[in-house]
């Protein structure tokens, strides 16, 4: 196992590895001169020059890619920003906690809402319990996300005056980021749930429990939903990293200082060291996650964790 | 002779699917007296399964309903008993052996855990510690040794989960054991191991049994009363050596026909024609009536009553009557099916 | 057992031959549920096409006078700051929008089906260099993959389309691959070649149908996903030009002005959801439909 998790870590670096080669690879090719952007109209031009060959800029395109990657993966340093002359990294890691903080709640706000709802549907299949949860999910699917964002502002702000509409601070600061970041996978969950449990009562082995004579609701508890849940962790994980992706227009409506705002602050100014060190950071981030939710999904069934057991002891 | 100790009178089981109504099981009445067998033979589909489902209590609800009819086990009746009742009847008093072993254990949980847990449930106190050494005794008994305990189901070959199916079913010590196709999904070598198995251990137990298979060989081997069953209804019962001497209806003489007969020189297999009939639309009448050759108008109207023909041999047919010389024996049936899986 | 008769009982009927097209239609056709989204769709297209004849107003005039114009007989929806009617944006920008959203779907199930194919049909190394590639491509999140090829390639119509199209490749492909190396081992495929069918027949006669109808139903359901992404593009403003009369880029233009004249975000949003409900609605009843297996 121990093997197999190396193995996995290994390929996952590799993996943002060359995401980062076509995310540097894009940004190349943004038009617009950052220094022009730097230094102003006002600047000489001999003084634009030097600023050019400093930051490497009138290297050959291979040359920029090397540097790049020797200074994003070995020396943790994603550079300065043309803007604000900051280092990134230094700034990511003040900002990174909070989009890591939003993403988390919205993944547990997902799961305790859309699990219950995916299970009791399940249980009622074909009633209106079911058909009520079809049409919900499929509203949170449909309904765009930075709209809904907005729409709690003008609700909750504005018209009832619960909520701050902008900014960092106690837990009233999160209700409404939570709320729109979480609305998508809700959607998504349910509806896993829901067939995950479908696929799951009509088995076999249900039967056995309940000529065991399992209670019901032990029956539910210790052999459906263990089961009928296996495949939801895949899901889940899918949605971890949409949702902290999905942070960044959430965090800008919300003016949160966290990774996603200053991307898009850095995409109206292109800045775009920033764009590519943020993208880089929340692509390493969702691929750990999705790497975490592999494992917890190979620890809980029995089948996955021998056949991973099995294939690292090769 | 004994107490009856299962008695089921005019059990009507129904599906819903779609709008429609599957007529699944329609009037079915049988006894079982203790500590015998009783085989339910019958095609797939014919309701077999839904019969002991029901008598367990776990047909799946929807789609499938019990319209009417009475399960007295020791003069209770099962469906009127609340769901705490039936809690300690199923695994307890009554235990059912499911058709595919590969698909009814819980993937997720350890073979110990499954037995144990049905020990855990009916011993009343909740002692894990004393439950965990009964399931390994269990699993000692069907054979497989207590390492294996902490195993999961898919370290088990398709006869070995059987044992553990088996040995969950036998855990209580049940006083009835209904078997459901206990051997159709494994090799052939291992369903004789099986059965023997299932022998020995409910002789030693004094377990009653309901065999379901559409095997006559099973049935040869291992029944004392047999009962054919037919699109919901029973067209015949007898006990096995009356059966299989001396089998009447048609239908009963057409699953005769279907088998490889090698020993007594038959040149090929006589199949029955036809389908069983569409059981959202039963013909009217005998059932078989559309299959059989002997048909006439009064077979297709009225319900068709299941006469005794002779002492303990029932039979639900109009023209059908009991040959003066035995046609085969079930031993030599037995016997020529076991050869013919050889061969 | 209920199964296995109804089984028993199907074959005995004797069925029309039908095409699975048509059978599809049919199933489809049935479900209320999903015809309501139909018709809310094709009402939408309609509307936004025959725009010029729905309203009397041109979308990018200016009318100082109406500037954040509420409700009234003469703009059912309000105004703009520009004083420009806000329904006349709506059904025009329903061009943009839906356009977006269904080119970059159909961009992406086009690359999607071949790379897919590629892969599943040729296998062994060019599978493997397919399947990396998408490894690394789903690496980075959707949105923020859109973000950058935006931010590289500048605003406009076909730019957001190519910015939009290249997160829906993978999930599609890697869908039709999976289906075709499954469907490929399947028995009834030997089945078919062992009485002689021929190999087109089999590809199009077996192969296909079993392979594309859940690709159909994944690029349905893409679309509307493709339609809100379209309008995040452009709320970010990346996608179409600044504006533009179209959904993303109107609730931009609102955004200023969320206190004093929320009319301006609520219809344009509204507008992208009940769009994107009914395209999921249609997408749902055709899973249905294709593959009535899954109904549950």
């Amino acid at each position: 196992m121990a093997k197999y998790i190396i193995k996995r870590l290994i390929m996952c670096i590799l993996v943002v590895f060359c995401a980062s080669i076509i995310i540097f690879t894009i940004m190349y090719f943004v038009p617009g001169d950052p220094v022009e952007i730097m230094m102003g109209a006002n600047a000489s031009v001999e003084d634009k020059n030097l600023m050019r060959e400093q930051m490497g800029l009138n290297k050959p395109y291979i040359v920029q890619l090397g540097n790049f990657l020797y200074n994003t993966f070995l020396k943790l340093d994603l550079g300065v920003s043309y803007t604000y002359n900051q280092p990134i990294t230094a700034e990511m890691i003040k900002r990174f906690p909070r989009t890591l903080m939003i993403g988390v709640l919205c993944i547990i706000v997902d799961v305790i809402v859309s699990i219950p709802l995916g299970i009791q549907a399940a249980l009622k299949q074909g009633k209106w319990q079911d058909r009520l949860s079809t049409i919900f999910a499929m509203a949170c699917v449909s309904v765009p996300d930075f709209w809904f964002a907005l729409m709690l502002v003008i609700i909750f702000s504005q018209k009832l005056k619960l909520l701050p509409s902008y900014g960092i601070g106690g837990p009233k600061y999160y209700i409404m980021p939570v709320m729109a970041g979480a609305l998508a996978g809700i959607g998504g969950l349910l509806r896993q749930t829901r067939s995950g449990m479908l696929d799951v009562m009509k088995s076999d082995f249900v039967t056995t429990a309940r000529a065991k004579g399992v209670e019901e609701k032990k029956v539910i508890s210790k052999h459906m939903l263990p089961n009928a849940l296996i495949p939801v962790i895949t899901v889940i994980g899918g949605h971890f990293g949409r949702a902290v992706a999905g942070t960044v227009i959430i965090e800008q409506i919300f003016s949160i200082p966290g990774i996603g705002q200053y991307m898009l602050n850095a995409v109206n100014s292109r800045d775009y060291p920033v764009i590519r060190g943020g993208v880089v950071l929340l692509a390493l981030t969702t691929s750990v996650i999705m790497l975490v939710v592999d494992l917890v999904y190979a620890m809980i069934d029995p089948r996955i964790k021998a056949q991973y057991a099995g294939k690292a002891g090769q | 002779m004994s107490e009856k100790f299962l008695q089921v009178k005019d059990l009507v089981i129904e599906y819903t699917s779609g709008g429609q109504v599957i007529h699944a099981v329609n009037g079915v009445s049988f006894d079982l007296e203790k500590g015998k067998t009783l085989g339910l033979v019958g095609e797939t589909g014919a309701g077999k399964t839904s019969i002991a489902k029901a008598i367990i209590g776990v047909l799946p609800d929807p789609p499938a309903k019990v319209r009417s009819g009475e399960i007295f086990v020791e003069g209770k009746d099962l469906l009127k008993a609340s769901d705490e009742e039936m809690y300690e009847v199923r695994g307890n008093k009554i235990s059912m052996i499911f058709q595919d072993p590969m698909t009814a254990l819980n993937p997720l949980m350890t073979i110990g855990d499954q037995i144990s847990e049905v020990i855990a449930i009916h011993s009343g106190d909740g002692n894990t510690q004393e439950a965990k050494k009964k399931a390994i005794e269990i699993l000692n008994m069907v054979g497989i040794t207590a390492e294996r305990y902490d195993e999961f189901p898919y370290q088990f070959s398709g006869g070995m989960k059987q044992r553990v199916v088996i040995a969950i079913a036998l855990a209580c010590n049940p006083e009835l054991l209904l078997a459901d196709e206990p051997t159709t999904a494994l090799d052939v070598t291992i369903q004789a191991q099986v059965l023997e198995m299932m022998n020995d251990l409910r002789e030693k137990l004094g377990t009653s049994m309901i065999l379901i298979t559409h095997d006559l060989g099973v049935v040869a081997e291992m029944c004392d009363d047999v009962a054919v069953v037919y699109a919901g209804e029973i067209i015949e019962k007898a006990d096995k050596v009356e059966l299989f001497d001396y089998p009447t209806h048609p239908y009963t003489n057409g699953l005769f026909g279907s088998l490889p007969m090698m020993a007594v020189g038959e040149k090929r297999l006589h199949p029955i024609a036809g389908m069983m009939p569409d059981p959202t639309n039963l013909p009217e009448g005998c059932k078989f009536s559309p299959r059989c050759p002997f048909a006439t108008e009064e077979c297709r109207k009225g319900e068709i009553p299941l006469r005794e023909i002779a002492p303990g041999h029932y039979c639900r047919c109009l023209h059908a009557a009991r040959k003066e010389t035995p046609g085969f024996s079930a031993s030599a049936v037995s016997e020529m099916v076991t050869a013919g899986k050889e061969a | 057992m209920a199964k296995t008769m109804t089984n028993a009982a199907g074959a005995q009927q004797v069925y029309k031959k039908e095409s699975q097209f048509q059978q599809v239609l049919k199933r489809l056709s049935q479900n209320k549920f999903s015809m309501v989204g139909l018709a809310i769709v094709i009402l939408i297209i309609l509307a936004s096409i025959f725009a010029p004849f729905l309203t009397p107003y041109n979308p990018d005039a200016f009318d100082a006078m109406n500037s954040f114009a509420g409700s009234s007989a003469a703009h059912p929806l309000g105004c703009d700051k520009f004083g420009r009617d806000l329904l006349t944006r709506l059904l025009y920008g329903g061009r943009y929008s839906l356009a977006l959203g269904f080119l970059a779907a159909a961009a992406s199930a086009v690359i999607g089906l071949i790379l897919g194919t590629v892969a599943g049909y040729f296998g062994g190394w060019v599978d493997n260099l397919v399947m990396r590639f998408l490894d690394v491509l789903q690496a980075i999140p959707g949105m923020l993959l859109s973000i950058c090829i935006a931010t590289a390639l500048g605003n406009g119509f076909g730019n957001t389309i190519v910015a939009l199209s290249i997160g829906g490749v993978a999930g599609i492909t890697r869908m039709l691959r999976a289906r075709i190396l499954s469907e490929r081992k399947c028995e009834y495929l030997e089945a078919a070649a062992s009485i002689n069918c021929s190999t087109n027949r089999i590809m199009f006669k077996h192969l296909l149908p079993n392979t594309v109808s859940p690709v159909i139903v994944n690029i349905t359901m893409g679309i509307g996903a493709t339609i809100m992404q379209a309008a995040g593009l452009s709320y970010i403003g990346l996608g179409v030009p600044v504006g533009t009369p179209e959904w993303g880029a109107m609730l931009s233009d609102g955004r200023a002005y969320i206190q004093s004249a929320p009319h301006l975000l609520l219809w344009p949003g509204l507008f992208i959801a009940i769009t994107v409900l009914a395209v999921n609605m249609v997408g749902d009843g055709l899973r249905d439909a294709m593959d009535p297996r899954l109904k549950k």
